[in-house]
């Protein structure tokens, strides 16, 4: 599922369960023009998060 | 393991040092390799996207970063049950001059010596990605270098064939690069673990037929999951000619209905794609697509648009992508 942000920038994560643990996928898309660098490291900042590397640390 | 960031080639320094201070407090180690793409993001702006593989790292799963004279070029997996190497923007640009057949010699003993590491061979090949500047002036050249290499490394031989996934497709690198490569290698310690095999598609006949050196997708099944890699793939009959010429719409859903024939033999479906980019010829492509997305209610398929030359001058339109179908009861 593709979540929008409100400000241009959606976020979509799949994960894949697998004998050994489990994978990620993960999309940050523009759906608007993106210029700021700060609107970028703000909406990277916010989205990462939401993935798994906030419930595991060692999320690499 | 694997990240790429599409963005203005003319943004690279700004995106990376932003990317770098975004993934530093989230990973121990930030030197982390990444691909930057340079593109024309289709929004506008600096940035189309990012795209991100992960594994979250348990005591049956060990990550590292594979380095090369110094400098990290991939991420490393290891389980109980699978080998994975992830190789990020190998280039061959210490080679001086614009030889795509030094560039990409180069690229194939680095790529050599890492396998060696993990004790890979090239038959563990999966996935590449491969990115030009300049794509219509190197594709015909670089077919027959690839086929050369292929050859050499037992991958084609008079009666049979074994082929990774493959995108080739406009994408700006470094000052003097003509060539860089993604790559993913998969090796099963247990036969049981998972198969590989290579996907075909009633629509679209085998890419090597005409001289192209790769699969339409590559299927890494295993018990709990399948992981489908779709190669780059445009509006080309089984005869490997261009359809629906200087026709956008036409090209687009053919292009949409050949990727969904492809899932559609391992069981899934275009809703399964995870990490898809869709490369259009210029902006009018580009609208017909975000039309065709719409009307087909395609808008949860994480598409990164961007703007790049396909392989051919006649072809509009490519996508490329991962899906994963999650087996029933897992």
């Amino acid at each position: 599922m593709m979540t929008d942000w409100g400000n241009g920038i959606s976020f979509h994560c799949q994960e894949m369960m697998f004998r050994d643990g489990m994978a990620v996928y993960m999309t940050v898309s523009a759906s608007k023009a993106v210029n700021s660098d700060s609107m970028i490291t703000g909406d990277l900042l916010q989205a990462l998060p939401a993935s798994p590397a906030e419930q595991n640390p060692d999320f690499a | 393991m694997l990240e790429k960031v599409y963005g203005l080639r003319t943004a690279r320094e700004d995106l990376s040092s932003i990317r770098n201070q975004a993934i530093k407090p989230l990973i121990k180690n930030a030197a982390v390799p990444f691909t930057y793409i340079g593109c024309t993001p289709c929004v506008g702006g600096k940035l189309a996207g990012v795209q991100i593989i992960g594994f979250v790292q348990t005591r049956n799963v060990s990550i590292g970063t594979i380095t090369l004279d110094g400098k990290p070029v991939g991420r490393s997996l290891e389980t109980d049950s699978f080998r994975g190497i992830y190789l990020s923007g190998v280039t061959g640009a210490a080679n001086k001059g614009p030889s795509i057949a030094k560039h990409s010699e180069s690229i194939v003993e680095q790529c050599r010596e890492i396998f060696g590491r993990y004790g890979m061979t090239a038959q563990n090949i999966v996935r590449t990605w491969i990115y030009f500047p300049r794509i219509l002036h190197w594709y015909k050249r670089f077919l027959k270098i690839r086929a050369r290499f292929f050859r050499e490394f037992g991958l084609i031989s008079d009666n049979k064939h074994y082929l990774p996934a493959s995108t080739g497709i406009q994408g700006g690198g470094r000052p003097h690069e003509e060539i860089f490569l993604d790559l993913i290698g998969f090796a099963p310690k247990k036969k049981k673990v998972g198969s590989i095999s290579t996907m075909r598609s009633e629509r679209q006949d085998e890419a090597v037929k005409y001289g192209a050196t790769f699969s339409r997708g590559m299927a890494i099944e295993m018990e709990e999951a399948s992981l489908l890699h779709i190669s780059g793939t445009a509006s080309i009959n089984p005869r490997g000619e261009t359809v629906y010429l200087r026709d956008e719409q036409g090209q687009i859903t053919e292009t949409l209905i050949d990727i969904g024939a492809l899932l559609e033999s391992r069981k899934a479906r275009l809703q399964d794609l995870v990490i898809t980019t869709a490369y259009c010829k210029d902006r009018k492509t580009y609208e017909m697509f975000r039309d065709v997305v719409k009307y087909l209610g395609f808008d949860d398929i994480p598409f990164i648009p961007v703007f790049a030359d396909v392989c051919r001058d006649n072809l509009l339109f490519e996508i490329d992508g991962i899906a994963v179908k999650q087996h029933e009861g897992r």
